[in-house]
């Protein structure tokens, strides 16, 4: 009875392979070769290779699949990054160096804690806390508040507030339901709601929103309450749109954004354009216009793929994305207690929601927020944070495998 | 020129590299899964194992998992087949009785030791008991929620 577990392997290779290629190519884009470029595809290569080998050794039970969609879906990131803006792309580098630290930290915190018990409490008055620090003082970018700049180092407090809202609504969904409890933590989420309107970061209202009704509904099976809360949800967003002329230019752009070309619009238009520019296959790396496209290293990376890469690439993207999803929420499922459950449940939710209101936005389907695409976009604080929250599932995998494996050796078999 | 057409020939390459990841992904996800379900459900439904410490060379070494009730012999129609001249066509049987104690029953002149003591009939065995069926040296490992 032999449990193996083979074949990311064989995925990690062509990911390497996928980066030194590009990046090789790339090094050739200006005419003559440019060995940072080239060097950083080797940089890149090895960082990928070296951490998948540590982390897969020193954690045996590692979701060794999703650790590989992570480090691929980051390697894009880097390669067209690499391609936009040199610079930008090794601080991507190094904040994916950092956030592999954090991401092994918290594979490490998650597998030996149970709930963190009242730690919870400290927790939620942390995140809103953070995300009171960048509604006092976050300079305003886009119409939204939540960049905060210290010095040399800028960071967006709600995307450490997220990870913490994640482990709060596990803790407080899975316990038995005391009223003053529920109070706490409801009081908690509407907080951290308001001071998100007011901040005008509505990505990232439509995020922890729609993560809390996802991990309620999971959490308590109450179908009337959960349809009771997207109804609130949809009525507070029908009447921001009303109240908040940020709201408004938004959807209106939305609606027609070839009537605001000139000013409003011409973001979701140049990217429109550049999706279409791409054709199946793409224009080639190096040889479409993404610096037609404002903000194509973050919020429109997406547009970028897609004109670069072709609507093939970016349409396999979004599958991966799911791949990903699939496999969290098999990790969740697999669980050794509730907690861990709601855990690994509210990080996939919150990535998956993620990915789906960028690209979402980016394609025109829903009015666009300013939120970056996970692992992908350009972004020290949303690399760690994404990579937080896979450390999390991690974590959790790694439970399940211990138990797993524990049962199969029992038995008399083995795991290898 | 030159980057333009490598460029354009290599765009072909990146679709084929992410394909490649998204059906192994994918792939590996359906495989993993299949066979987890079916190796935890072999190993749920186990009441422990017989690590051969001496027998036939095919297993040697191997642990060998015993479900409810499992019979052991030389003959292709027992549970658990030992290729070895000492051991009869159906030599013993070990089971879960009503009381969840794993035991071990002799069938016919069977020649079976329990730590060193001839088998007479029925005995209920242990953790880290020593199993002598025939000339085979085993020893017994019995899953943690059975010994409760």
């Amino acid at each position: 009875m032999i449990l193996e577990r083979r074949g990311a392997g064989a995925l990690i290779t062509f990911t390497i392979l996928f980066s030194i290629s590009a990046c090789t190519l790339l090094s050739f884009m200006d005419g003559g070769f440019d060995a940072a470029i080239f060097a950083f595809g080797i940089g890149l290569s090895l960082l990928i290779l070296i951490s998948y080998n540590l982390i897969a050794k020193v954690f045996r039970h590692i979701d060794r699949l999703t650790l590989v969609l992570c480090f691929f879906l980051a390697s894009i990131g880097m390669v067209l990054l690499a391609r936009l803006n040199f610079d930008t792309a090794l601080r991507q580098a190094l904040w994916f160096a950092i956030g592999l630290l954090v991401l092994v930290i918290t594979v490490l915190v998650v597998r030996r804690a149970y709930d963190f018990g009242k730690l919870n409490y400290l927790f939620m008055a942390a995140s809103f806390g953070l995300l009171a620090f960048a509604f006092l003082f976050a300079d305003s970018i886009g119409g939204a508040k939540n960049w905060v700049n210290l010095g040399p180092i800028s960071f967006q407090p709600s995307e450490i507030s997220k990870v913490l809202f994640i482990i709060i609504s596990a803790y407080f969904f899975a316990q038995k339901r005391h009223k003053i409890a529920s109070i706490t933590y409801a009081l908690y989420v509407g907080a951290c709601v308001i001071l998100l309107v007011l901040s005008n970061d509505l990505g990232a209202v439509l995020l922890y929103a729609g993560t809390f009704l996802i991990v309620f509904f999971a959490g308590t099976g109450r179908t009337l309450l959960t349809l009771l809360g997207i109804s609130v949800s949809a009525g507070g967003a029908i009447a921001s749109y009303y109240v908040i002329p940020h709201v408004r230019t938004r959807v209106m752009i939305w609606r027609d954004p070839w009537s605001y070309y000139q000013n409003q619009g011409y973001q979701i238009v140049q990217g429109l354009m550049a999706i279409a520019a791409g054709g199946a296959f793409g224009a080639g790396l190096g040889l479409g216009y993404p610096q037609a496209i404002p903000v194509n290293t973050s919020d429109y990376i997406f547009a970028v793929i897609c004109e670069e890469f072709g609507i093939i690439f970016g349409i396999i993207t979004i599958l991966l994305y799911l791949v990903f999803i699939v496999r969290g929420l098999i990790i969740a499922r697999s669980a050794t207690n509730r907690f861990d459950a709601l855990l690994v449940f509210g990080a996939t939710c919150m990535l998956s929601l993620q990915s789906f209101i960028i690209i979402a936005g980016v394609i025109k389907l829903i009015p666009l927020t300013g939120i970056t695409l996970p692992f992908i976009s350009a972004g020290g604080s949303s690399l760690i944070a994404c990579l937080c929250q896979v450390g999390i599932i991690e974590g959790v995998a790694v439970k399940n495998g211990q138990r797993d494996e524990k049962q199969i050796t029992d038995a008399g078999g083995e795991v290898i | 020129m030159i980057y333009e057409a490598f460029s354009l020939a290599m765009r072909y390459w990146f679709v084929v590299v992410i394909f490649i990841i998204l059906v192994g992904s994918v792939g590996i996800s359906i495989k993993e899964y299949t066979q987890k379900r079916f190796v935890l459900g072999l190993a749920h439904s186990s009441i422990g194992y017989l690590k051969v410490i001496s027998g036939p060379e095919e297993v040697q070494g191997e642990n060998i998992q015993l479900m409810e009730k499992n019979t052991i012999g030389r003959s292709r129609r027992v549970d658990i087949l030992l290729r070895d001249k000492s051991i009869d066509k159906v030599h013993c049987l070990i089971y879960k009785d009503e009381n969840s104690d794993i035991c071990i029953s002799r069938i016919t002149d069977a020649d079976i030791t329990i730590n060193g003591i001839q088998l007479k009939d029925t005995a209920i065995v242990f953790a880290g008991d020593m199993v002598c069926i025939g000339n085979v040296v085993t020893e017994i490992h019995i899953k943690e929620e059975q010994e409760e």
